[in-house]
């Protein structure tokens, strides 16, 4: 049985982290083969992934847990010097 | 460790505040992102601090077999379980059935009734010359579950290892494969409305 086009997309990300082989990747072929929007698919999730290195989004740290944390830093850094004393 | 991690982390050893700032905030997303999805957003914060000052008390004895980056991460993710089970709070990794299976994009066979439309553009850049639709997916990358979120950003924003993912946040390979896929499926499906309306 080839795979559906919903499994079919499923294992599409799926190649992305590792490439499927063997007898999957053959009916997955032959899948992609027979079905241009399972085609378009794979191009169009390769492309998102992609993507989502670039847009990131990325949150900043409060200014108090900056501060915290660095207050932490600085008295772990003078404790390791105290005992090299 | 590449040359350049391992000046820096001598740097960090003998106090240099700029350094450490620099890394403490370069991180910090990630790092919530893990905090969060182990721990809930509530303490994620107090996580990441805790885990900080592991990591600094623990710098000396850091041998580089990993990547710094890599390093962190699993401390914050073990700082984070700890404090899962302190606070005694169950986190509900969200069914992974939900409401996968009445995807409206497939019918009854599981065959495309509603596929996604051809786009203009091959390469992430020319995809992301708008600025709108980049806002577009970073917002909607905020809105998805906390283990999704945190399976994409390392794996595709910052190449971590499937291995090392499934360690980090405790999640089968299969479950990581899952969240991986329902991520970039709902990012893929961002784009395709924004080049269907032009809208987010
Ligand atoms: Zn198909």
């Amino acid at each position: 049985m080839l795979p559906t086009c919903k499994q079919a997309t499923e294992q599409l990300s799926e190649n992305i982290d590792h490439n499927i082989r063997g007898f999957k990747l053959f009916k997955l072929k032959l899948h992609l083969m027979m079905c241009r929007l399972c085609r378009r698919y794979d191009k169009q999730i390769n492309l998102s992934a992609q993507t989502i290195n670039l847009v990131e989004p990325s949150i900043k740290p409060s200014d108090s847990l900056k501060a915290k944390v660095l207050h932490d830093y600085r008295g772990i850094h003078q404790d390791s010097q105290n005992k090299h004393k | 460790m590449s040359q350049s991690e391992k000046e820096l982390l001598s740097r960090l050893i003998v106090g240099d505040e700029i350094v450490f700032e620099q890394l403490f905030t370069q991180y910090y997303s990630l790092m919530f992102s893990v905090a969060q999805s182990i721990a809930g957003q509530a303490i994620a914060d107090e996580v990441i601090q805790e885990a900080w000052i592991s990591a600094m008390k623990a710098l000396p004895k850091f041998e580089g077999r990993s990547s710094f980056k890599s390093w962190i991460m699993r401390i914050v993710a073990n700082e984070a379980k700890t404090r899962r089970r302190k606070e005694s709070r169950t986190v509900s990794l969200e069914s992974i059935q939900d409401n996968w299976a009445s995807d409206p994009r497939f019918n009854e066979k599981s065959h495309w009734v509603e596929p996604s439309s051809n786009w203009n553009g091959d390469t992430p850049e020319e995809l992301l010359e708008a600025q709108e639709l980049k806002d577009c997916i970073a917002k909607n990358m905020q809105r998805l579950p906390d283990n999704q979120k945190a399976a994409l950003k390392m794996r595709d924003a910052n190449g971590f290892s499937m291995d090392e993912i499934c360690n980090i946040l405790e999640v089968t390979p299969s479950n990581l494969r899952v969240l991986l896929h329902r991520g970039r499926d709902q990012v893929l499906q961002v784009i395709d409305h924004f080049q269907k309306t032009g809208e987010c």
